[in-house]
């Protein structure tokens, strides 16, 4: 496992190199000059114009370029924003959590919801409660969530007034941002109205998050239900069978194990899929994070942020792939080659 | 128990593959469901231009926001009803039931056809080249796709046609890493050792043994592909990355009418629907091929 460990970790490195290329392409790709795109400085007098190509350092060579580039990332400096002045670095960490606290309570919605819907599907096998489960998941597995989003908002805030339009607390109140998780946040604070926000906060997550969870539920719901088939017709199970153990005992801990093996499959996978709902569900409901705060540089042109952004972004998905990685070998230790 | 053929069944009639995959999939009934909706969609996307009742872009300013023809104030000659700026929605989504459904086959066409190449390149490689082509998918489908869309959306400018090459680019990494594991697995048997023994150069080995038997996980990796760059170019276009208005593309209808979802809920309901519709049928397809090329689910 060790040696497995030690590999995984390694091949993050040309991950990262690989990430660094792309966005060191990307300003030079992007439209418009690089010295504009890099400062926010348009229309510079000539004798700025290359002293700031000097400090940009564009008036060296490519390879040159991106090494220096690559110097600074590694020095933790991932550029300053155009359009607000602050470091990148700085801003991302502020947002992160807004996304990482939506993302993990949709997490939890979708094995919560999926894995039972899946067993009961697999354990129902060609019953109607399998069709309807079955039927509901590729539904929900083909659901454009912007639209379910608007159409959840419409019922929900619009027609019954039951649930907030956006946002992550109400206006009423005043929290100090601790760990910048509002859950956190309002449970830890001192304030008397702690407990209201805390419910208040938990009232803006519900809809968002269920947005969120829509896609990865109808998945995970999916692939228990084809493990779970899968391991039931196999002969360990026949024989547990046989030595006369009960059928609830069996699915609960003879197959359950072995078939949460695919599903563990797949997390990594889910980080790309949590990304794009995440896009997605923070612009329907104005949920301050790092998805929508990317898709507002882009729409800004502050490039600086864009590229800052990607790189932040892609190294997080990848650490996370590489950890699901890590987790699918330690509870499946036919894949540590 | 005797699991093999008699003498006398030897007449039974031979079955082409496609004969044989259309056995298994049609006891898929989420499979035929799908398969149905989607010439209905295939059929409006293709002859749209001549069943369109009305010009998906003329605005008539006496008959803003009309209402379905079956709600109160619907009227017949609008069956869907009109948007804010009077433009039939019939019209309008069938329209974009072309864009949608025509353009998806396009980006897919193109990432399989790119894909699979690579993938090949990649499994016949040796070396460094190979571990440099095996890194860069890695990182490429670590990073979200919608991300790396996005980004190319950034260099090259919004727009439809600009979506559609981010989309199809984001696609590739998937179909070479298919592409690549399906020859690896194929490799190793023994049809292929024989045809390497008779004298076959790499080469033959791939295009005449090895391509026809990965055709299988390909095509539902096509299927899979084709419902996410549906879906991705109406996320794109509802986040005004794709197309633009007036173009009538479902996702940018969709963010167009986000403004009427109180006064008009019609106009939002009605193009996700088609969306929903569009994605299921292919999904359902998907779901069915791939239960039916499965071996294991033959029982």
């Amino acid at each position: 496992m060790s040696q497995y460990l030690l590999r995984k970790l390694l091949l993050m490195i040309p991950g990262f190199l690989g990430i660094s290329l792309l966005a060191f392409a990307f300003i030079h790709l992007v439209p418009g000059d690089p010295v504009s795109n890099m400062t926010g400085v348009y229309n510079a007098a000539p004798e700025e114009y290359s002293r700031l190509r000097q400090v940009l350092g564009l008036d060296k060579s490519l390879p040159e370029q991106y090494f220096r580039y690559l110097g600074q990332l590694l020095q933790g400096d991932f550029g300053t924003s155009l359009t607000t002045g602050q470091t990148v670095l700085a801003e991302f960490l502020v947002l992160l959590p807004a996304t990482l606290e939506l993302s993990l309570l949709a997490l939890f919605l979708a094995v919560a919801i999926g894995l039972p819907a899946g067993m009961l599907a697999a354990v129902k096998h060609r019953r109607p409660a399998d069709y309807a489960i079955t039927g509901l998941a590729l539904a929900g597995n083909s659901m454009p969530i912007f639209w379910w989003g608007l159409l959840l908002v419409g019922f929900f805030s619009l027609k019954l007034g039951i649930a907030p339009v956006a946002g992550r607390l109400s206006f009423l109140f005043d929290i100090e941002p601790r760990t910048g998780f509002m859950l956190i946040d309002t449970w830890i604070s001192t304030e008397p109205y702690a407990r209201e926000a805390f419910f208040d906060a938990l009232h803006h997550l519900a809809l968002p998050a269920l947005v969120l969870a829509t896609v990865p539920t109808a998945l995970f719901a999916l692939i228990t239900r084809s493990a779970m088939l899968e391991v039931l017709s196999a002969d360990y199970i026949r024989a547990a069978r046989s030595f006369g153990l009960g059928r609830l005992r069996i699915i609960a801990v003879n197959a359950l194990r072995n078939a949460l093996i695919p599903v563990v499959a797949v997390l990594g996978l889910q980080v790309s899929v949590f990304f794009t709902g995440a896009l997605l569900t923070e612009t329907i409901f104005s949920w301050p994070g790092i998805a929508k705060w990317l898709l507002e540089a882009v729409s800004r042109r502050d490039y600086m942020t864009v590229q800052g952004g990607l790189v932040l972004i892609a190294s997080l998905a990848l650490v996370l792939n590489t950890l699901f990685d890590l987790l699918f070998a330690w509870v499946n230790p036919r894949v540590r080659r | 128990m005797n699991r093999f053929p008699a003498w006398h069944d030897w007449h039974i009639p031979f079955l082409g593959p496609v004969r044989v995959l259309w056995r298994d999939y049609r006891r898929d009934g989420f499979g035929v469901a799908g398969l149905c909706l989607f010439l209905v969609l295939a059929t409006v996307a293709l002859f749209a231009p001549w069943l369109v009742p009305y010009d998906p872009m003329a605005q008539m300013p006496h008959t803003l926001l009309l209402p379905p023809y079956w709600m109160d104030g619907g009227v017949a000659t609008h069956v869907l009803g009109t948007d804010d700026l009077g433009r039939d929605l019939l019209s309008r989504l069938m329209t974009g039931a072309r864009l949608s459904l025509g353009l998806g086959l396009v980006i897919v066409l193109a990432a399989l056809v790119l894909g699979v190449l690579l993938g090949a390149l990649a499994a016949l490689a040796k070396g460094t080249l190979e571990a440099l082509a095996v890194r860069l998918m890695d990182v490429l489908l670590a990073v979200p796709s919608l991300l790396l869309a996005v980004i190319v959306v950034a260099v090259l400018g919004p727009g439809l046609g600009n979506a559609a090459v981010a989309i199809a680019a984001v696609l590739v990494p998937a179909f070479m890493r298919v592409t690549r594991a399906a020859i690896h697995e194929e490799m190793a048997k023994d049809y292929v050792t024989a045809a390497h023994l008779d004298g076959a150069n790499k080469l033959r080995l791939l295009t005449r043994s090895v391509l026809p038997n990965i055709v299988p996980s390909l095509v539902v990796q096509t299927t899979h592909a084709l419902s996410t760059a549906i879906l991705d170019v109406a996320a794109l276009g509802f986040l005004g990355l794709g197309a633009q208005s007036p173009t009538p593309e479902w996702g940018t209808i969709l963010s167009e009418s986000r403004a009427y979802i109180q006064q008009a809920p019609w106009t939002v309901t009605l193009p996700g629907l088609a969306i929903l519709a569009a994605v299921l049928s292919i999904n359902l397809i998907g779901n069915g091929l791939r239960n039916a090329l499965d071996p294991r689910w033959k029982r």
